[in-house]
């Protein structure tokens, strides 16, 4: 594989481009002709062929771009397309410019022209339409000497299509795949670099950074930032009072070795890589071991894992080292997307759906590129031809699933796990009983059919060899009430029988071997033996299995390889294909390639990341997608710059963290100098005139209530817990194949539910809705950054659901019990608690004047008491009838539940305070970081 | 979560619904007029819009059968399989499942079938409302799902990508075209008693705005989730607490003059008061007489439960709701096809004729788009399950039969067709993500058009555009 990148010489155009039109006299033939060739030519390719060209049989509008002689002829319109010299005259312009908005050519949003585009048309059409023949076309490639608008070709393993091949870039789009630069920080009245750098940018429209963001602003947003948690009233008056000048440094210090921040940046990641506890699709069948996967990124986090190590360990780490648990652990990052496979489905078919989905998110997470764009054709904006898709998905072609022993280590949570099992075990054994009764039943009825008949009974397996006349018919002796329940029965003890792994020493983890075929509802440890084969991986056409075109080797994206060398136009070095062809090593080869030689688009990716963690916004707002239809940085030298540091800091992402911090940029108020300037030359504060605020997101609202509430248990890891969920919604009926699944019952401990939202067990398809409501991303496509939007059922859960009920009325009894007996000392604390300050005295007045109203209300409405059902008579259509059908099931946790204290458990003036709570919890001082 | 910043002026999203991303993802709707101006983006995103291209319906019931039901014993019927019941038959082609294993046969359909109607269509005997109103019905026989599963096929039907995660049709509806009712979700699914496969995925808002996801009204408990206060709290306690966040949230925002999205939570607070007002209302289903409940069933045991939905999409309708989803469930009948199908069929023949009946005589039908599908249809043959000969059928993405009613639909017409024993279409073929441009069409939506910015791509319902089936359109 020959892999050179053709730097076709240096811009070099002297045509003059001012305004539209008639320009015809002033454009030089030759270079209407080159740019047909660079640029008109693979335009029509790319956007206008496949309808009106390559394909006789799919024609559309009668028209052809297939030659100059079809465009002056036109279409069905009747109309010649291009009228040489004359734009305004030309359809073809009118067209592609959209003026009638109903007949845009072409018709698909995502592949109308850009304003460069169209000019060129213009110009094109202006100096007369020149076509050149084949001989010329090819004659003018190779001249190579255009340069238009500072673009390059990128020569890449190959395309599908040769003309693929040829198309040319511009400089700015492929940006993400130049070597990273050292930019030099520019003078600036600021001492931090990246007050430097932002400053230049602001300068340049006339803005200034704001003013430096109060104390206590400053706290809560760096703690929620870093932990996301408030602060405590503790740690508000500890900062408040530390007037020293390292008071701020040892603030980032203190919540970078939070354990905290583990979580709240563990949960950055698992956004982007799609952590669930379930498979998703029919089943959602439970992942038992997924936790140790969660938990080992939070460590990760905790511990400032060199970002290369993380990487290489979730892409490789069975092959760095299958003895290490950890290792195993980490490779749970291959198989975080949402997969089943059942015998319904074909195995082949599921096989690939996971190869394309751990390619594409291979892509996304590590290099932000979206691979999959490049699956049934070759890319058509980036330089990914479909060979390279291929040559990376075989990089994972003989990766297999398995649950691999891997022993607890020392540092992750067991707790809870025995009373777990233990229910566990409780369901099995019933479930068992019951299908044994079942059994017992139909073979009952076929005993006595055969003693009826005078004939000797055969069990259900040898009776059933037999001609129809000469055994019971199906089902004999059971209703159809029998045989639905059966299949209810049937699928609990296969998801019991997956749930009980969740307490034995496994990782969801992988090895390297031949196909198999792995069922969800199985265990599928890893294999006694292992095949010699080493699965195959082709080219598929149009994506498709039935359709495999040339094999490929294992490979890496070729144009990173080609964009790495120097761009002096010399014929470049050929770069040996870093993956070896052997079974084994293929994952870790691939990470190596990914962290070796400052691969930029990795190292842009991961900085990029953390910097929007830190504003809101990425540097590159598409932090999934560097590529030609992702956003350009809107600071790319200040990018660079943090990525030479991030390096020298041996890819510590705290260390990053921490730089970010420490710039006035970070520290800046929220209000900027002069807003309506702002607003009119920087609405989206793409600039940083001043410090972005934001709405909690869904994790941290429910973690900073229970924090407030002094409920919140603060232990770190282990098997999923499960918060209460609104009860219409965990007891809602959902189908599986064949079945319903088990109603979603909450911890039985106060202990276990109060954990932090991280820890909630993620149901593919049985989302929170307290968490889905405030933009908890959806587990099938990898979230690069969060949405906050604003939804009625948003004031619905806050201000009805049971869930914040509960909050509130522990936060009543926290305030009850900590501060003086007075209503103003418990305003006041809840104030502290709340809003991480003193209340001013019109709040005071606010507040109490509520309270003293509400308890008023409360005294003369009686509480109602909640109780939790210990059974739920489930209803479902089952099939073989069309009819519904009843059955009990238990909700065994109500037994011995722990409850949260309830409305009927408290006298009116705590109801009161819990009011007030609650509103404090609705406020946007609470809801909102600034 | 990428959208089109380019011509956002964050001061006109003074009106809560959805500002912030919420309200810039119109400027991307609004296509080539956003550069002209910020003023066309509505200061409420669930606000109604004007449609794209002339519309032939305003709003949709889609009532979606899931299980996959029998084309073959409903309306497509196969007079050959009887001539070759329970004789073998091999499936060609490489694919391998358990569905196309072991022992195959055979299977004629259970139930006759009979012309129907002034226009003469298919319609087997169980349907015996339905008939009647057949000639208000466009059947078609050309649809092709890509999957053979069922929470795949469903996600497909529904969101056009069969692995989930998109916006669902009705959440691209409603982003496109808005709300005709600022008290009242765009979009609402009304489940059957249990969630189909594949969960809420199914009414996702997916990469657009959430104020655009499917909301489920339940057919037990109160209809939105938390929509009505904890138990022994009062509305009147509830103003108070509301009056006294606005007061801080106000206070707040006077701190904070520059956050407009401030002043949306706070709007936002408004409306959910007002929904919580107008909602039971709505689902008052005694508020209707007693000839018009029964039409649709609701005094029947049969037809009761599917019989409220279809009265409730009406009322809904009715209320300005853009998209109603019903669901039916259990269609899938591998064995026992006569007795399933044929109560299934009698639970919603009923319900559905009443439906389409009282549009017309509200002179609704003509603006309500009623569609009706399974997420695939089965298969001419069956396997054996339990030792023994089961009458049922499997799952068949390469046949199908959808139908439509309403809103600019070729009415009185069956187009398409199926092969002799019914396994595949083989007349005016057309995948999912025609029809979904096809509806979006009648919708006055252009699926090309009505896109959304999601991770650099233009995304569309379609996925990569599809063709406009013109044989469904009136």
């Amino acid at each position: 594989m020959r892999l050179l990148l053709i730097l076709s010489g240096i811009l070099s155009i002297i045509i003059l481009f001012t305004e539209c039109g008639t320009r015809s006299e002033s454009i030089d033939p030759r270079y209407a002709k080159q740019l047909f060739v660079h640029e008109i030519y693979p335009v029509l390719q790319r956007k206008c062929l496949s309808c009106h060209g390559e394909d006789p049989d799919k024609i559309e509008g009668d028209f052809q771009l297939l030659s100059r002689s079809s465009l002056l002829r036109g279409g069905q319109s009747g109309k010649a397309a291009v009228v040489p010299g004359e734009p305004e005259e030309s359809l073809l312009i009118h067209l592609i410019e959209g003026r009638d908005p109903e007949s845009t050519m072409p018709p698909k949003r995502d592949e109308q022209l850009t304003g460069d585009e169209i000019q060129w048309f213009r110009d094109w059409v202006s100096a007369g339409a020149i076509w050149p023949d084949k001989a010329e076309q090819a004659e003018i490639l190779a001249a190579g000497e255009w340069q238009f608008g500072d673009r390059i070709q990128v020569q890449t393993s190959g395309g599908q299509e040769k003309s693929w091949d040829d198309r040319r870039y511009k400089r700015a789009q492929l940006w993400a795949f130049y070597p990273l630069t050292d930019p030099i920080v520019p003078k600036s009245k600021y001492e931090h670099p990246i007050d430097a750098f932002l400053q230049s940018g602001l300068q340049e429209v006339g803005l200034g950074m704001a003013k430096k963001a109060s104390k206590l602003t400053l706290l809560r947003r760096a703690t929620f930032n870093l932990t996301g948690l408030p602060p405590t009233p503790e740690e508000v008056e500890a900062f408040l009072n530390d007037e020293s000048d390292s008071a701020y440094a040892n603030l980032i210090d203190r919540l970078l070795a939070s354990p905290h921040y583990g979580e709240q940046w563990g949960k950055h990641w698992l956004d982007v890589v799609r952590y669930a506890d379930s498979d998703g699709y029919s089943n959602d069948f439970v992942r038992p071991n997924a936790w140790r996967y969660r938990d080992y990124v939070i460590r990760s986090f905790n511990e400032d894992k060199p970002y290369h190590q993380f990487i290489k360990e979730q892409l490789a780490g069975d092959e760095i080292n299958s003895e290490h648990a950890e290792m195993l652990i980490a490779t749970g990052f291959l198989r975080m997307g949402p997969w089943e496979h059942t015998g319904m489905a074909i195995a082949a078919e599921t096989r690939q759906l996971f190869l394309d989905d751990v390619t594409n998110i291979v892509g996304e997470t590590f290099l932000s590129l979206p691979l999959g764009c490049a699956k049934c054709h070759d890319h058509k904006y980036d330089p990914i031809p479909t060979k390279d898709y291929y040559q990376v998905q075989a990089v994972f072609a003989p990766t297999q699933f398995a649950n691999r022993s891997a022993a607890f280590l020392a540092v992750e949570n067991q707790e809870g796990m025995a009373e777990e099992q233990e229910r566990i075990a409780y369901w099995i054994n019933k479930t068992k009983a019951e299908e044994k009764a079942i059994k017992e039943k139909e073979e009952d009825a076929a005993r006595q059919w055969f003693t009826a008949r005078g004939l000797a009974y055969l069990d259900k397996r040898t009776r059933r060899k037999l001609p129809d006349d000469q055994q019971p018919p199906r089902y004999y002796g059971l209703t159809f009430e029998d045989l639905g329940y059966r299949k209810v029965l049937q699928k609990r003890r296969q998801t019991l029988n997956k749930t009980k792994l969740r307490f034995e020493p496994y990782a969801y983890s992988v090895y390297n071997g031949p196909n198999r075929v792995v069922h969800s509802g199985r265990s599928n440890f890893l294999p006694q033996e292992i095949g010699q084969e080493t699965p195959a991986t082709f080219v598929l056409n149009g994506g498709s299995i039935y359709a495999p075109l040339e094999e490929v080797p294992a490979g890496v994206l070729s144009a990173v390889q080609a964009m790495a060398q120097p761009l002096d136009g010399a014929m470049l070095n050929e770069t040996p294909n870093p993956i070896p062809q052997t079974r084994d090593g293929r994952r870790l080869a691939f990470a190596n390639w990914l962290i070796e030689g400052e691969n930029p688009l990795v190292i842009r990716s991961i900085v990029n990341r953390i910097w929007q963690q830190h504003f809101g916004k990425g540097i590159v707002e598409t932090s999934n997608n560097f590529g030609g239809t992702g956003k350009a940085p809107t600071h790319p030298e200040l990018l660079d710059w943090l990525c030479q540091a991030f390096i020298q800091e041996g890819w510590s992402i705290k260390a990053l963290n921490r730089l970010i911090m420490t710039s006035e940029a970070y520290q800046q108020s929220s209000q900027a100098k002069n807003t309506d300037k702002t607003n009119r030359v920087d609405p989206e504060n793409k600039l940083l005139s001043h410090y972005p605020p934001r709405r909690l997101g869904a994790e941290e609202i429910r973690d900073a209530t229970l924090l407030a509430s002094g409920e919140l248990n603060p232990t770190l890891g282990g098997i999923p817990i499960r918060p209460e969920m609104n009860q219409e919604i965990a007891l809602q009926p959902r189908h599986t194949m064949g079945s319903i699944a088990m109603a979603y019952q909450p911890s039985t401990t106060k202990a276990a539910r109060n954990r932090r939202t991280i820890y909630a067990e993620k149901i593919r398809n049985l989302p929170d809705p307290f968490l889905q409501v405030f933009n908890q991303p959806s587990t099938e496509i990898s979230c690069e950054r969060r949405s906050s939007s604003t939804v009625a059922p948003q004031a619905f859960t806050l201000m009805n659901s049971r869930q914040l009920r509960d909050r509130a009325i522990a936060l009543a009894l926290r305030l009850e019990e900590q501060a003086e007996a007075d209503l103003e000392s418990r305003v006041h604390l809840a104030g502290r608690l709340c809003w991480n300050r003193q209340l001013d005295e019109r709040e005071l007045a606010q507040a109490t004047a509520y309270v003293r109203s509400m308890e008023e209300y409360h005294r003369s409405n009686a509480a109602q008491a909640v109780t939790y059902p210990t059974s739920i008579t489930r209803k479902m259509f089952e099939e073989m009838t069309g009819e519904p059908f009843e059955y009990e099931e238990e909700l065994d946790v109500f037994h011995a539940y722990q409850a949260d204290a309830k409305d009927a458990d408290v006298p009116p003036s705590t109801r009161a305070l819990a009011d007030l709570a609650m509103v404090l919890f609705n406020t946007n001082e609470f809801l909102y970081v600034f | 979560m990428s959208s089109d910043h380019n011509h956002w002026n964050r001061r006109q999203f003074i009106y809560g619904l959805g500002a912030g991303i919420g309200a810039i993802a119109l400027s991307s709707l609004l296509g080539c007029e956003t550069s002209s101006g910020t003023d066309r983006i509505p200061l409420n995103p669930l606000a109604s819009k004007p449609p794209m291209i002339i519309p032939k319906a305003k709003s949709v019931i889609f009532i979606t059968l899931e299980g996959g039901p029998s084309h073959i014993d409903t309306f497509d019927p196969k007079p050959a399989l009887a001539k070759y019941h329970l004789s073998k038959f091999e499936r060609k082609g490489e694919q391998f499942s358990a569905m196309s294993s072991g022992n195959r046969y055979i299977v004629q359909s259970p139930f006759k079938s009979r012309k129907v109607g002034q226009s003469g269509a298919d319609m087997s005997s169980p349907f015996v409302h339905l008939a009647k109103v057949a000639d208000d019905i466009c059947f078609y026989r050309g649809a092709q799902a890509k999957s053979v599963n069922h929470p795949t096929a469903m996600y497909q039907l529904n969101t056009g990508n069969q692995f989930g995660g998109d916006p669902a049709f009705g959440a691209w509806t409603a982003y496109g075209l808005g709300s005709l009712n600022d008290n009242l979700p765009a979009f609402v699914v009304l489940p059957e008693l249990a969630f189909p496969q594949g969960g809420s995925a199914n009414w996702s808002n997916g990469f657009l705005p959430a104020q655009f996801q499917g909301t489920t009204f339940r057919p037990t408990g109160t209809p939105i989730l938390n929509i009505e206060p904890p138990p022994g709290l009062s509305r009147y306690h509830q103003r108070e607490s509301i009056d006294l966040i606005q007061a801080f949230n106000k206070q707040h925002a006077e701190r904070h003059p520059e956050e407009d999205e401030l002043r949306a939570r706070m709007s936002n607070y408004e409306l959910a008061f007002r929904m919580q007002m107008e909602v039971p209302g709505i689902i008052d289903l005694e508020q209707e007489d007693e000839k018009t409940k029964a039409l649709y069933g609701l005094n029947a045991k049969a037809t009761h439960d599917f019989g409220r939905k279809c009265l409730l999409a009406r009322r809904l309708v009715e209320k300005g709701v853009r998209f109603v989803q019903l669901y039916s469930s259990s269609w899938d009948s591998h064995d026992f096809l006569e007795r399933a199908h044929g109560n299934l069929i009698e639970s919603i023949d009923k319900p559905i004729a009443g439906l389409i009946t009282d549009l017309k005589r509200r002179g609704l039908l003509e603006e309500t788009l009623i569609v009706c599908s399974g997420e695939f249809g089965r298969t001419a043959d069956n396997g054996i399950r339990e030792g023994g000969i089961a009458y049922g059928r499997d799952h068949n993405p390469d046949a199908m039969t959808i139908w439509l009613a309403g809103g600019g639909v070729k009415a009185g017409h069956t187009i398409g067709a199926t092969d002799e024993l019914g396994q595949e279409a083989v007349e005016v073929v057309h995948p999912i993500s025609d029809l979904h441009v096809t509806l979006l069409h009648l919708l006055g939506l252009d699926d090309n058009k009505l896109t959304y910015l999601h991770g650099g791509r233009y995304k569309q319902l379609s996925q990569f555009g599809g063709k406009m089936i013109k044989d469904l359109i009136a």
